[in-house]
C-alpha cells in the first residue's frame, strides 16, 4: 500500500454474536486516511449493504446492510473500494 | 462488538538526478539536485539526501542549500547535517502553513567535496517526509551516483632529479618527486613514464624501486617495468602499504642505479605520472610533460694520437683515435681544437675512418678549430673511430703539444653529446732545416 494511493481495503471481521440485520457496522478511520468519494462497500456472503442508507462523515463510515434476518458468528469480510492510504509510512492510529 | 487495527502504507516513489558544478576528484563545489516528488507533505515536512559515503561536506553551514523551480516552497532551507548516514535534511520548507504540493524542483547544496578517485560513486537516497519526525517518510527513491574526473598534477610541484648529470652515465639512479594535492588511499599505486631517452635495464628494475615519503628513510617498495614504442612504464603497485598520502605529502619514486643517462645535453621527455585508489580507478595525472636535461657532456676515450712527421715546423697529417659512448648521427658535428703550437690551415683537409673505411668528410677552420659536419655514416657508440686532418704545421720546437679539444654536438649545435681534452705523447724529434746556408769565406 503506497502512500496516497487509492485502494480497496478489506476488513476481515470474527463476529463472536449472532447479529441482526437491522444492526449496522460503524467504521472509523484514523487520521489521514479516507474514503474518496464513498461509493460502495461489499459484505461477504448473501448479505449487502444498502448504498443508499450508509454514510462516510469525518472519518466515520456507518454500514447499513439490506435484507431481513439474522447472521450467526462467523467471519465476515468487508470490501470497500476507494480507500486512500494514509499520507505517510507513519503507521496509523486504530480503525 | 468493537475491534481494533491499524495500517501502514509504503513511500511513494520519486525520481531525480544529481549533478556536480565542478567534476575533478576532490573538488570542493556545489551539487544540484533536480527531484520530482509523488505526494505531498505539510509545511512541516522535509526533504533528506542521503549521500555516498565518498562524498564528504566540506562546510556544515546551516544555510548550505537553495531551493529553485518550486512551489510553496522557501529558497533557502534549513540544513542539518548527519554523520551517522551521510545525510543532509532540509526543513522550514515553506513559511506558510500550506502544504507542499507534489513537483519538480531543484535543490543546490554548496560545499560537496567531491569523491576522491574517479570511482562511479553508489546512488544518492532521496526521501521526503509529511512532517517534522523522519518516521513519516512519504516519497522516497535512488538517484544515481556521480563520477568525478581525473584532477591534473600540477607540474610545479614535481622535480626529476639524477645521481649524475653526465651524458651517457651508467648506473644512475633517477628520483621522481611530487607533493600530493589528491590523497592517495593505502593500497593505491602510482605509475610513472619515463622516455625511451633515459635507458633502463628493465631486468633489474623490479629489485631496484624505492620510495621515500617526504624527507624520510628510501625504502624499497614493489614495482615492475615495460616499455612501449614510446616510453618506459614503471607500475610502482603497492607503495603506501600501511598510510595512505595525505594532501601535501611529498612523494619521490626512486629507480636505483638502473638508469642510462641520455645521450647528450638535449631535454628528453616527456615523462607522465598517474595516480590509482585501491581499486584501481584513476585518481589525479600529469600526462606527457616535463622534461629533463643532464648538463656534463660526457668524456671521450683517446686510443691513439699520430702523425706523420716529427720534425719541427714540418706540413704534416694529423690522426686522432678515439672512442665516445653516444652513437653520433650522420648530421651530428665534431669539434676539433688544435693546440696553439700548431697551426692548421683553411685548405686542411678532414677525413674519418670508421669500420677501416675512409671518407672525406666536410670540415671548416675557425681560428685553431676545425668544425666537422656530415659524418659519413653513423658512429656507433663504444666503437673506435678515427678522425684525420692534413696540412697542419707543427711546432716550431721540441716543446711537447698541449692536449687536443675534441666535442661532439647534434646537428643543430645546441647540445653537446661529449667533450674532453686529450693528453699525448706528441713532441718534435727532427730539428727542421734551415732554408738555406751561406757560407762566407775569408782567406786569412
Amino acid at each position: 500500500m503506497i502512500v496516497n494511493q487509492p485502494y480497496t481495503i478489506k476488513f476481515e471481521i470474527t463476529t463472536l454474536d449472532i447479529i441482526s440485520t437491522n444492526d449496522y457496522f460503524v467504521i472509523n478511520f484514523p487520521t489521514g486516511t479516507t474514503i474518496n468519494s464513498f461509493a460502495t462497500a461489499a459484505l461477504g456472503g448473501t448479505t449487502g449493504f444498502n448504498s443508499a442508507t450508509s454514510t462516510y462523515f469525518n472519518q466515520v463510515l456507518t454500514l447499513y446492510m439490506i435484507s431481513a434476518g439474522t447472521l450467526s458468528p462467523q467471519t465476515i469480510f468487508i470490501t470497500i473500494t476507494n480507500f486512500i492510504a494514509p499520507p505517510s509510512t507513519l503507521t496509523t492510529g486504530n480503525f | 462488538m468493537i475491534s481494533f487495527q491499524s495500517i501502514t502504507a509504503i513511500a511513494g516513489s520519486l525520481v531525480g538526478t544529481a549533478s556536480m558544478a565542478t567534476t575533478t576528484v576532490n573538488a570542493v563545489n556545489s551539487y544540484a539536485f533536480t527531484i520530482t516528488t509523488s505526494d505531498l507533505i505539510t509545511s512541516a515536512g522535509q526533504i533528506k539526501i542521503t549521500f555516498p559515503s565518498a562524498l564528504t561536506f566540506a562546510n556544515q553551514s546551516s544555510s548550505c542549500a537553495v531551493i529553485t523551480n518550486m512551489t510553496n516552497m522557501v529558497s533557502i532551507p534549513t540544513c542539518t547535517f548527519s554523520s551517522i548516514d551521510n545525510s543532509i535534511t532540509f526543513s522550514n520548507l515553506n513559511s506558510s502553513t500550506s502544504n507542499i504540493p507534489s513537483q519538480t524542483m531543484t535543490i543546490t547544496v554548496n560545499n560537496i567535496q567531491n569523491p576522491p578517485s574517479t570511482a562511479t560513486t553508489p546512488n544518492f537516497i532521496v526521501s521526503t517526509y509529511y512532517t517534522s519526525s523522519l518516521s513519516t517518510m512519504v516519497d522516497t527513491g535512488p538517484i544515481s551516483g556521480v563520477t568525478a574526473t581525473v584532477a591534473t598534477i600540477d607540474y610545479t610541484k614535481v622535480v626529476i632529479s639524477s645521481s649524475s648529470l653526465i651524458t651517457s652515465d651508467t648506473a644512475v639512479t633517477y628520483y621522481f618527486s611530487f607533493v600530493v594535492a589528491n590523497p592517495i588511499s593505502v593500497g593505491g599505486y602510482i605509475v610513472l613514464s619515463y622516455p625511451l631517452n633515459i635507458v633502463f635495464g628493465l631486468s633489474t628494475v623490479s629489485s631496484n624501486c624505492q620510495i621515500m615519503i617526504n624527507s624520510g628513510t628510501p625504502l624499497s617498495t614493489p614495482c615492475s617495468g615495460s616499455s612501449s614504442s614510446s616510453s618506459y612504464i614503471f607500475n610502482y603497485s603497492n607503495p603506501l602499504p600501511s598510510t595512505a598520502a595525505t594532501v601535501g605529502t611529498n612523494i619521490t619514486l626512486i629507480i636505483a642505479n638502473s638508469a642510462t643517462n641520455p645521450p647528450s645535453t638535449q631535454q628528453v621527455g616527456p615523462f607522465s605520472l598517474q595516480t590509482y585508489s585501491s581499486d584501481g580507478t584513476i585518481i589525479a595525472n600529469l600526462l606527457n610533460s616535463l622534461s629533463y636535461q643532464v648538463t656534463t657532456p660526457n668524456s671521450f676515450t683517446f686510443n691513439q694520437f699520430s702523425r706523420l712527421s716529427n720534425q719541427n715546423a714540418a706540413i704534416t697529417t694529423y690522426t686522432i683515435t678515439l672512442t665516445q659512448i653516444a652513437t653520433l648521427q650522420p648530421s651530428d658535428l665534431l669539434f676539433v681544437t688544435f693546440p696553439s703550437s700548431l697551426v692548421p690551415y683553411s685548405n686542411s683537409s678532414c677525413s674519418i675512418t670508421y669500420m677501416n673505411i675512409t671518407s672525406v668528410v666536410t670540415c671548416g677552420l675557425t681560428n685553431y678549430t676545425f668544425k666537422i659536419v656530415s659524418l659519413s655514416s653513423s658512429i656507433i657508440g663504444g666503437n673506435i673511430f678515427s678522425i684525420t686532418f692534413t696540412n697542419i704545421k707543427n711546432p716550431l720546437s721540441y716543446s711537447p703539444l698541449t692536449g687536443f679539444l675534441v666535442a661532439s654536438r647534434t646537428a643543430t649545435n645546441a647540445y653537446a653529446y661529449s667533450s674532453s681534452t686529450s693528453t699525448n705523447s706528441l713532441s718534435d724529434s727532427v730539428p727542421s732545416l734551415f732554408k738555406s746556408v751561406t757560407y762566407l769565406y775569408s782567406p786569412q
